[in-house]
């Protein structure tokens, strides 16, 4: 697959929280249509490196462009109205809000009439089989549900780049395969570019164009999914030497 | 006026209250009741703007007296120095509160002042000006505040009749439903609980949290503003104790969250409640015993917020996502 330009880049970008280098001179590339995934040991900088791009933390120095644009330190709500949506790692749901509430407080940012976007909502929770449980409050739902609403809730909001944090984390084998169908199906559908952060690496495998590995703040592998995973420091600093 | 096709106890509730109000303005109720009425619909007037910032989008104020008062003393004062009707006077009032909601919400909500840190800057808001009105006597009256002169004139909002102020508190109580109602039909309504319920999600999800707490803050503001207008209007009499209290500021607290903060007739409901009982537990004992009334209301408090912790209107109407 070849890929035109990037629709996101990211510049030499450093964070530090006190003297912890979260991130230690970053740079990253996102094609348009790509499906990134990024792996690394806990603490590694992956959830932080999400933060910046989506404005939830300003960068020490450094710069992320989107679509040619400078869009370092914009505000959150900013970053979502150029198409820049993220998941959580722990969902971040509105608890005592109805699941349909939920979906359809996405789609109103591009929705503004609410029986449309009540309509809207319907259909894509109609995509996660979720139609049934639409009156539930989000509270009473259980992981995997939660875990399917608050993706929901992202692609409600129709991003140009999604940002997905550890979406599988917790997932039941059959519910995580769900999801990665639906990931594939959207590519397909819609074209998006995707980056996931991931620790389940085999089935991150089977879905990415191209994987990155970091450890401690820095980029220490980054190509096929095949190449990275036999890279030895990968093995090393990651998924140990027991992996294969 | 969609709205009109509902139905549920909440709406069956709201027609009658306002049967209540066309039978007082045709029977020839005692004045002692006619007031008692007028009192109830302010309240429920005054806490139902409460909600919109408090109750819908979360953000406690504890000194609501501060648009009150905005409003009551712009009128009083400009009709006191420069004969200026009413009816211009309540113009002012809402510019007052535009300026009030520029000084105290715009910097609390830039610098993400949040939860109890917002509801003491409102508290601290209103007890300044408080004692700014008791400070600058020579054109307040300080605290025995501002006697306006009555000339029966209409075109001064002045009417020999109580039962043209009942007309005219019911007409804005109705018009502010009207314009909540609306709000939850419209994306603004959606977002304004959104930020109540979760502000960093609701940033994840687009929204511009600052902004929309500083429309709710405005509109809660300007009807509390354009409340206090019509206290001077009604009563000819303004003192700090009387509207910018924060006496005052819980009282338009509790009636909301006592009611339903969340919930659109909820305020209204508390209103009524509250506002009959204390008034007769105030004429039966407080003469005798000055402090009973108050404790009385403390207890009512208690007993409710045990049985009900969201509200009546949540607990006699069976609770239901507001944005259902």
């Amino acid at each position: 697959m070849t890929f035109r330009e990037p629709v996101l880049e990211v510049k030499n970008v450093c964070k530090f929280f006190g003297g912890i280098k979260a991130l230690d001179d970053i740079s990253l590339s996102l094609f348009d249509g790509e499906l990134v995934g990024v792996i690394g040991p806990n603490g590694s900088g992956k959830t932080t490196l999400i933060n910046v791009i989506t404005g939830y933390i300003k960068p020490d120095k450094g710069s992320v462009i989107c679509m040619g644009k400078d869009i370092t330190g914009l505000p959150p709500h900013e970053a979502v109205s150029m198409g820049i949506v993220r998941t959580f790692q722990i969902t971040r749901p509105f608890k005592e809000l109805s699941v349909l509430s939920n979906v359809m407080l996405s789609v109103l940012f591009r929705e503004r009439n609410v029986e449309k976007a009540r309509e809207i909502a319907l259909n894509i929770l109609k995509w996660f089989n979720l139609e049934d449980k639409k009156d539930l409050m989000c509270k009473d739902l259980n992981i995997p549900d939660q875990k399917k609403i608050e993706f929901a809730r992202a692609l409600a909001l129709d991003p140009k780049i999604l940002l997905m944090d550890e979406v599988l984390a917790g997932l039941h084998i059959e519910d995580a395969k769900r999801i990665l169908d639906i990931i594939r199906k959207l590519r397909e559908e819609r074209k998006i570019t995707i980056l996931i952060v991931e620790h389940r690496v085999k089935l991150l495998a089977e879905i990415v164009d191209r994987m990155i590995a970091m450890n401690a703040g820095r980029i220490i592998a980054e190509g096929s999914s095949s190449d990275v995973l036999n890279n030895p420091e990968v093995i090393k600093v990651y998924l140990g030497e027991g992996y294969k | 006026m969609m709205f009109l096709k509902e139905k549920g106890p909440d709406f069956y509730t709201y027609i009658f209250l306002n049967a209540v109000a066309i039978l007082s303005l045709i029977l020839s109720l005692p004045e002692y009741i006619l007031h008692v009425i007028i009192l109830s619909f302010w309240y429920a007037y005054l806490s139902t703007a409460w909600a919109i910032i408090s109750g819908y989008t979360g953000q406690i104020s504890l000194g609501h007296s501060l648009f009150v008062a905005a409003g009551s003393y712009a009128t009083a004062l400009l009709y006191h120095y420069y004969n200026i009707t009413p009816i211009l006077g309540i113009l002012v009032a809402i510019l007052a509160a535009c300026l009030l909601t520029m000084i105290i919400g715009v910097p609390s909500f830039k610098l993400g002042v949040r939860g109890p840190y917002f509801t003491f800057s409102t508290l601290a808001a209103a007890q300044v000006l408080y004692y700014l009105l008791i400070a600058y006597s020579q054109i307040t009256g300080g605290e025995l505040g501002l006697s306006l002169k009555y000339m029966g004139n209409p075109l001064y909002l002045q009417f020999a009749e109580k039962r043209t102020y009942l007309l005219m508190i019911c007409l804005l109580w109705n018009l502010e439903i009207i314009i909540v109602k609306a709000i939850f039909r419209k994306r603004i309504g959606y977002y304004l609980v959104a930020i109540r319920e979760d502000e960093d999600a609701a940033t994840a999800v687009g929204i511009n949290v600052f902004k929309y707490k500083v429309l709710a803050l405005l509109l809660s503001g300007i009807f509390t503003a354009i409340g206090g207008a019509f206290y001077t209007i009604y009563f000819n009499y303004i003192s700090p104790s009387s509207v910018a209290s924060l006496q005052l500021s819980f009282q338009i607290a509790t009636t909301a969250l006592v009611g339903g903060a969340r919930s659109w007739i909820g305020p209204t409901l508390g209103a009524f409640l509250i506002t009959p009982v204390m008034e007769y537990v105030r004429i039966r004992f407080g003469s005798q015993y000055a402090t009973l009334p108050l404790m009385i209301y403390g207890f009512l408090l208690i007993f409710i917020a045990n049985i009900a912790s969201l509200g009546l209107s949540r607990f006699l109407f069976k609770g239901r996502d507001e944005l259902k």
